[in-house]
């Protein structure tokens, strides 16, 4: 990865942090911020962040999957597109700050654990791979929207409930539309995931002869299998047992914390797998899989 | 130019004397014209609502705090002693950031409310359909309408309730995404419930319950709302089919219980419940907002609500009054640019006249002058001209409003002989008399 990437990428998370830092100091302000100020940050760290993705796309001549980097970069950018498409639609612009809060510590943890070494083998030909990939990203950009949402519900709950009517509770939406935003951000997770989940058995069953194991073994189809298995459990007691409230934030929470949960331990297990002498690797790292 | 307001309003008169000065919107034609025919006044708008009466003036000499007063006692067949204490006067810049607050909100009743900015306009318009305003209270009421826009959205001024009905509206409005199609049930039919209803009807809840000891005043409010009146003692039945419920009775002890909050969220599937208790004593068990997804509300909280607003909106106000300063002073640029207009179109005029006439006397000297010679004589006379006029004007146009008005206009007049009469004309040329000319 070239030094200009990095440094692109960097500013272009400098640009989110600062978009968190404004958008957290109007909450507590009367002063209503001018168009510049609440879009000039977003837009500059989206245009270079689309650069630096494209750029390593050219580099790897398809998605841009070559290092742990590229992955975590391209599922930021999947949520935030995510987001600001949901974002007239749904009204989320009261949930904004905090959720650009969210995302620039999501950035920053990138910095922090994704590594810029290049996957060994990385290749990323394939219709059942690009099947795989797109959804679940997608899938886990509404994952992420949807936690975001959920803090979002039980910060104002507690304002309701604490009648601290200060600027913060003005500025966030109302308890059912946080709820029907996290319902939608669900709706359309969990699908997302379950297309990618079983493309990804297609596409690991190919792939997974030459390396001589079973795809089921592998640890990312295990976690991946867990997240599906939690979200299914979520998205049907909120559909259909009418969870509400506190609770279904919490789950909803939960389940994103489990996602994250699930994507380091296969990370410093794939790691691991990759540092041993008989070099032993996993689909997913073999193909550069989030 | 003067620019007069003369008027009272809350702070400074108490209702009985603001009834007695008010103008009705039927007699505002009549009164303008009075101002303008019996008082000389050139330009007149009157602003009259229930918390102020306002006569805005302008024109040269315009009508003066003992005039105005005069033209208020006449108009209403008062005395002026019975009222002249509560009178106010602003001048000039002080009368403009006067209006300039008004039409924000600045200095109504209640700090920040819009409605003022309509009334101003409406009188404006009054006075503009009767031909009482020109160009300078076109211009300043037009401002002033557009300072309001400006106050409002550059600033936190109109933010929040500052009613209970509307604080209600507001809390709502935090937890149902819409209160469109909603039901609200009224406990008790006393009137501070009726109104936080009425502020709920306003902002879409559509169906009404009400509840009353005495089935009839039940019945009476729900007519009058478009709802169903309920039986007192059926009242936790109707609980659950509410999203809103008012309680105001003067019961002396709980109306609503924990466990009647506690079913009701059951057959609502955990619906959200929002439960506003302005009985004193408290109608609703405090237990039962401990309840997850019922939000209660008592008198207290509401008030608490108010006040924050009010303090917001005050911590607001010093803002706005730099906006007001700000917009006070293009006004006033534009003013003085405005009274130095005459004397700038009559000191160009005296030059070029001179111009004129030098260049008449040059072609009588020089008749055999050749045609492109003369052109070119004239191109420079005008350029000199020109050249001499442009740091005059400048000037005038650059200097504010009160020092122009002050000396520098009263130089120039007096420099160039300007003003009129035989002072302003250009001087004799050599050889001529003043008779001759």
């Amino acid at each position: 990865m070239s030094s200009g990437h990095v440094l692109v990428l960097a500013i272009a998370s400098g640009f989110y942090v600062l978009q968190a830092v404004l958008g957290l100091t109007r909450l507590h302000r009367s002063r209503r911020a001018g168009a510049a100020e609440r879009w000039g940050p977003l837009l500059a760290a989206l245009l270079l962040h689309t650069g630096f993705l494209v750029g390593r796309a050219i580099e790897a001549r398809g998605l841009p999957f070559l290092t742990r980097l590229d992955s975590v970069a391209l599922f930021l950018w999947v949520t935030a597109v995510v987001f600001l498409a949901g974002s007239r639609p749904y009204r989320l612009e009261k949930v904004a700050p905090l959720f650009w809060t969210l995302f620039a510590v999501g950035a920053l943890a990138m910095w922090a654990f994704a590594s810029r070494e290049r996957i060994p083998g990385a290749s990323l030909a394939g219709f059942w791979l690009l099947l795989h990939l797109v959804p679940v990203y997608i899938g886990y950009a509404g994952f992420a929207v949807g936690a975001g949402v959920g803090a979002a519900y039980l910060v104002q709950e507690q304002l309701l409930r604490r009648r601290a009517t200060g600027e913060m509770w003005r500025r966030l939406p109302s308890l059912e539309m946080l709820e029907r935003v996290g319902r939608a951000a669900l709706s359309l997770g969990f699908p997302m995931l379950s297309i990618g989940l079983v493309a990804g058995v297609f596409w690991a069953e190919q792939s997974a002869a030459p390396l001589g194991r079973a795809w089921y073994a592998d640890p990312k189809v295990i976690g991946g299998a867990v997240v599906w298995l939690f979200y299914a459990g979520v998205l049907h007691v909120r559909l259909y047992v009418r969870l509400r409230g506190r609770r279904a934030a919490w789950l909803t929470i939960a389940g994103f914390l489990l996602t994250l949960v699930s994507f380091a331990t296969v990370h410093v297990y794939t790691r691991a797998a990759d540092a041993s002498p008989d070099g032993a690797q996993t689909h997913g790292d073999t193909q550069g899989k989030p | 130019m003067t620019i007069r307001v003369t008027g009272l309003n809350h702070q400074t008169a108490p209702v009985q004397v603001r009834e007695a000065l008010a103008f009705p919107k039927n007699r505002i034609p009549e009164a303008l014209a009075a101002l303008r025919e019996m008082h000389g006044a050139e330009e007149a708008v009157i602003l009259s609502t229930c918390n102020r009466v306002e006569v805005y003036v302008a024109g040269r000499g315009a009508l003066d705090e003992g005039l105005a007063a005069a033209f208020l006692a006449k108009f209403h067949g008062v005395w002026p002693e019975t009222f002249a204490q509560h009178l106010y006067t602003r001048e000039h810049g002080e009368a403009v950031a006067h209006l300039f607050r008004v039409a924000s909100g600045l200095d109504s009743l209640v700090v920040g409310e819009a409605q003022i900015a309509g009334q101003v306009k409406q009188a404006y318009e009054a006075a503009a359909e009767q031909g009482a305003s020109g160009r300078v209270l076109h211009r300043l009421f037009q401002q002033a309408l557009s300072v309001a826009k400006r106050v409002r959205s550059c600033t936190e001024i109109g933010a929040g309730r500052a009613s209970v009905g509307s604080v209600a509206v507001e809390l709502a409005g935090h937890i149902f995404e819409t209160l469109n199609g909603r039901t609200a049930l009224v406990v008790g039919a006393g009137e501070m419930g009726e109104a936080v209803l009425k502020s709920l009807h306003g902002a879409g809840v559509s169906a009404t319950m009400v509840a009353n000891r005495t089935f009839s005043r039940a019945e009476e409010l729900a007519r009058e709302w478009g709802g169903t009146a309920v039986h007192f003692d059926r009242l936790a039945e109707c609980l659950p089919r509410a999203d809103i419920v008012i309680c105001s009775t003067d019961a002396p002890h709980f109306v609503i219980r924990r466990p009647d909050v506690a079913e009701a969220l059951r057959a609502r599937k955990g619906r959200p419940f929002f439960i506003i208790d302005i009985g004193v004593p408290r109608n609703v068990d405090p237990a039962a907002g401990e309840i997850e997804g019922c939000y209660l509300y008592n008198v207290d909280h509401l008030k608490a609500v108010v006040e924050e607003t009010r303090d917001l909106r005050q911590r607001e106000v010093e803002r706005c009054m730099t906006i007001v300063a700000d917009e006070t002073a293009k006004f006033m640029a534009w003013l003085g640019r405005l009274a130095v207009v005459p004397t700038i179109a009559e000191l160009s005029e005296l030059l070029h006249e001179l111009k004129r006439q030098e260049l008449d006397l040059l072609r009588n000297k020089l008749p055999d002058l050749p045609e492109p010679a003369r052109a070119e004589i004239e191109r420079m006379a005008s350029r000199l001209v020109n050249k001499i006029l442009h740091q005059p004007i400048k000037t005038l146009q650059e200097t504010p409003h009160e020092e122009a008005s002050g000396g520098l206009l009263a130089a120039t007049l007096r420099l160039f002989g300007l003003g009129g009469g035989s002072a302003g004309r250009p001087p004799a040329r050599r050889g001529e008399t003043e008779d001759t000319r």
